[in-house]
């Protein structure tokens, strides 16, 4: 058990240092969002609207320096990441402490892996997500 | 801890095997445990609970928009999506249960870094379970040594609304491995929406059903009282209180894996163990005969109530440990005691040459059946006294007076109060030697040269206790071949033992008929008893030098092996000692161990 405290504590993406900083962000988020290219991961909005991305992690959050920002008031400002995580193999996502937290097909998870086709809940909002072939570099 | 003594690896109390060299640690007792150790681990818990706390705080503070409205809280305790991973650790498989406070799933641990991985013994009637708890991962089990394997796998993970019990966090961060304890693997709580999830992940574990039979219950104790020895090594109790809630079922056998009701004491090991292993002798107790007060039961076999008498008779028992030791011995009785019983056969012939038959012989078998179990008790003795007339059958006379006396006085009644105090070696001792002052007495008195030689086995269940002096033997037949149970005292046998003859140039050697120790020659006499595990289909064979300096070994195997009966064995055997001459008295014992 002693051991697993160094799992449990674990934030992912953010000890490795992959994740952008946030100053770095905003300014080309454009560039990661607006590709409508076949491949990679689409999250499709409430709005109908479909982002495209084709690298991870991808956040998610009110904040302006989020991957993915979400105007809606019961989102927190880092609300939720999705990464690839190196144990479980796979597209996951996580809640980052968020005060309404993360659901995934309409039920309450703290790490989840992402299958194609499900329905993650941020708060009030909802995100469809679509894998279409994303390939992780590692 | 216990230090190996090979590689000194730390291993914790209770362990049997190193883990890592899985050499055979001594046994420990109850060393002191430093508190600091464990108390280390939660405060390790903590903290990183509270960096976690923190980092979010911070997080949270960084960004000036944190006025997040809440949802209203979520009133159903809902169970999580499909693909959920638990503490980082643990991958959901399918829900076992599901209500309003509580969510059981099936879950195993992900693909973590080696220094993480739960690891499992694959032995079947092991299968410890051990935590990570070093950078480099535990190699055997400590429990009975096996080559550990990655594990992981078939865990259960109960995810509840309300704190999880102080003694349950403690076990969990302990890590206790034994093959009789499946004790809690991890505890924590996760922060869904706010709302705190208190997980415990567990192995899973069969429930216990009905009643095992007896030969299961007493197996099923042995295991458990081990188990049960172990969890009060690393300070786990359960006050007296103890039932069949505590178990579950793995590999049909039942072990430790309800921990709710159990006390966690902090010296992390367990003084007052008595209780506990009284309380779980009344569980066995009850599973045998319904009866929850611990007393005689007639229709108990006499090797359990013995073990129980040893629980409620003052001052009892001390440890688990010990009430594992009483349950195996009770059940290698049970298992190799209650098939066997005797069959023998007996002659004796003056030979072809003497016209006195020096010989003397003695057998003396008692059995008691009941409930079929058989308790048998033989005393075989074979005698040839020498000396000439009124000499010889007087000493080996006496021999064989003295051994029946000593017998139903001390012997038969011991076997009816089944005093386990008499040492059955040094009775044997004890009689040869008693005989022995008999003849010298006797020898003394009429101023002759008399004297005897002599073999006498006692049998009990499968053991035998065989003693001899001078040149008559004794011999154990079965179907892989005969061997001789003794070494002759005689100087042919010296003078082989020496290499300077050769067994052949023995059987012609013309002092062959020497022999340096017999019975009435001394005051005193060494005795050394031999004991022997005896199985069913084994003959054992005694005789006097008349047959086995007569017929080869080879020869005597034949034909014990050819006959139909003991007895059938006893008369083919005389025959062809006759038909090689017949020089000197022959006498044969031969008991056939058989299937009560």
């Amino acid at each position: 058990m002693a051991r697993f405290g160094k799992l449990f504590g674990r934030k992912p993406g953010e000890p490795s240092g992959d994740k952008p900083q946030a100053t770095e962000r905003s300014g080309d988020s454009a560039r990661r969002t607006v590709t409508q290219s076949e491949f990679g991961l689409k999250l499709i909005l409430e709005n109908g609207e479909t982002r495209t991305f084709t690298s991870l992690p991808i956040s998610i959050g009110r904040a302006e320096q989020n991957d993915l920002v979400l105007v809606d008031d019961t989102v927190s400002a880092n609300h939720a990441l999705i990464y690839y995580d190196e144990n479980v193999k796979d597209i996951c996502v996580v809640d980052l402490d968020s005060l309404n937290g993360v659901t995934v097909d309409d039920h309450l998870t703290r790490k989840n892996v992402l299958r194609d086709g499900v329905r993650i809940g941020l708060g009030k909002s909802n995100l469809i997500f679509r894998d279409t072939g994303y390939i992780h570099p590692g | 801890m216990v230090i190996c003594p090979n590689c000194r690896a730390e291993n914790r109390s209770g362990a049997k095997f190193c883990k890592n060299c899985a050499t055979r640690l001594p046994t420990s007792t109850a060393v002191t445990r430093p508190l600091d150790l464990e108390t280390m681990q939660l405060d390790k818990v903590n903290s990183s609970a509270s960096t976690q706390n923190s980092q979010t705080t911070r997080r949270l503070a960084q960004n000036p928009r944190t006025d997040t409205r809440p949802l209203p809280p979520a009133s159903a305790f809902d169970r999580r999506p499909l693909g959920a991973v638990f503490g980082d650790n643990f991958l959901y498989e399918n829900v076992i249960f599901s209500d309003d406070r509580q969510h059981r799933y099936l879950v195993h641990q992900i693909d973590v870094p080696e220094d993480l991985q739960i690891r499992l013994c694959p032995n079947a009637s092991c299968g410890a379970i051990f935590l990570p708890r070093n950078a480099v991962p535990e190699k055997f089990c400590t429990d009975c040594g096996a080559t550990l394997e990655k594990g992981g796998k078939d865990l259960a993970l109960i995810e509840a609304r309300t704190p999880i019990p102080d003694n349950i966090v403690r076990l969990a961060a302990k890590g206790l491995s034994h093959g009789a304890v499946r004790a809690p693997l991890a505890a924590f709580v996760e922060r869904l929406a706010g709302q705190p999830r208190h997980c415990v992940v567990v192995p899973r574990v069969g429930a216990l059903e009905g009643v095992p039979d007896s030969m299961q219950a007493l197996n099923w104790g042995v295991g458990l009282a081990r188990g049960l020895d172990y969890l009060h090594d690393n300070g786990v109790s359960f006050a007296g209180h103890i039932d069949f809630s505590a178990l579950g079922i793995i590999n049909g056998r039942a072990v430790w894996a309800n921990f709710t009701t159990c006390n966690h004491h902090p010296e992390g090991y367990v003084t007052e163990r008595k209780s506990d292993a009284e309380a779980l002798a009344r569980l066995i107790f009850s599973w045998l005969t319904g009866q929850e007060r611990l007393e005689h039961d007639p229709n108990l076999a006499p090797a359990i109530n013995q073990a129980f008498e040893r629980v409620y008779t003052p001052p009892g028992i001390a440890s688990a440990g010990e009430l594992a030791e009483l349950f195996s011995q009770a059940l290698e009785e049970m298992t190799s005691a209650k098939t066997l019983d005797y069959y023998m056969g007996r002659r004796t012939h003056v030979g072809m040459v003497r016209n006195l038959n020096e010989d003397s012989l003695l057998t003396v078998e008692i059995n008691r059946i009941h409930q079929s179990v058989s308790q048998p008790l033989g005393i075989y003795v074979v005698a040839d006294g020498m000396g000439g007339h009124a000499a010889g059958e007087i000493a080996s006379g006496a021999i064989i007076n003295a051994i029946s006396q000593k017998a139903f006085k001390e012997l038969m009644p011991a076997q009816f109060t089944k005093n386990a105090a008499l040492d059955r070696q040094k009775w044997l001792r004890e009689a040869v030697e008693e005989a022995n002052t008999e003849v010298f007495k006797l020898r003394r008195s009429a101023g002759t040269d008399m004297g005897s030689t002599l073999v006498s086995a006692l049998l009990e269940g499968n053991k035998a206790y065989i003693a001899h002096i001078g040149d008559s033997r004794a011999y154990l037949i079965n179907s892989q071949g005969i061997q001789r149970l003794t070494t002759d005292h005689s100087l042919v046998e010296r003078l082989i033992a020496t290499n300077q003859i050769t067994r052949e140039e023995a059987r012609h050697h013309p002092q062959r008929n020497v022999i340096y120790r017999t019975i009435g020659d001394k005051p005193k006499i060494d005795v050394e008893v031999a004991t022997h595990t005896l199985k069913v289909g084994d003959y054992l064979l005694l005789c006097s030098d008349g047959l086995s300096g007569m017929v080869e070994d080879e020869a005597i195997y034949k034909i014990v092996m050819n006959t139909p009966s003991p007895q059938a064995a006893c008369d083919a055997l005389i025959e062809a000692a006759n038909a090689a001459g017949g020089d000197d008295n022959i006498s044969v014992v031969v008991v056939k161990i058989v299937e009560a």
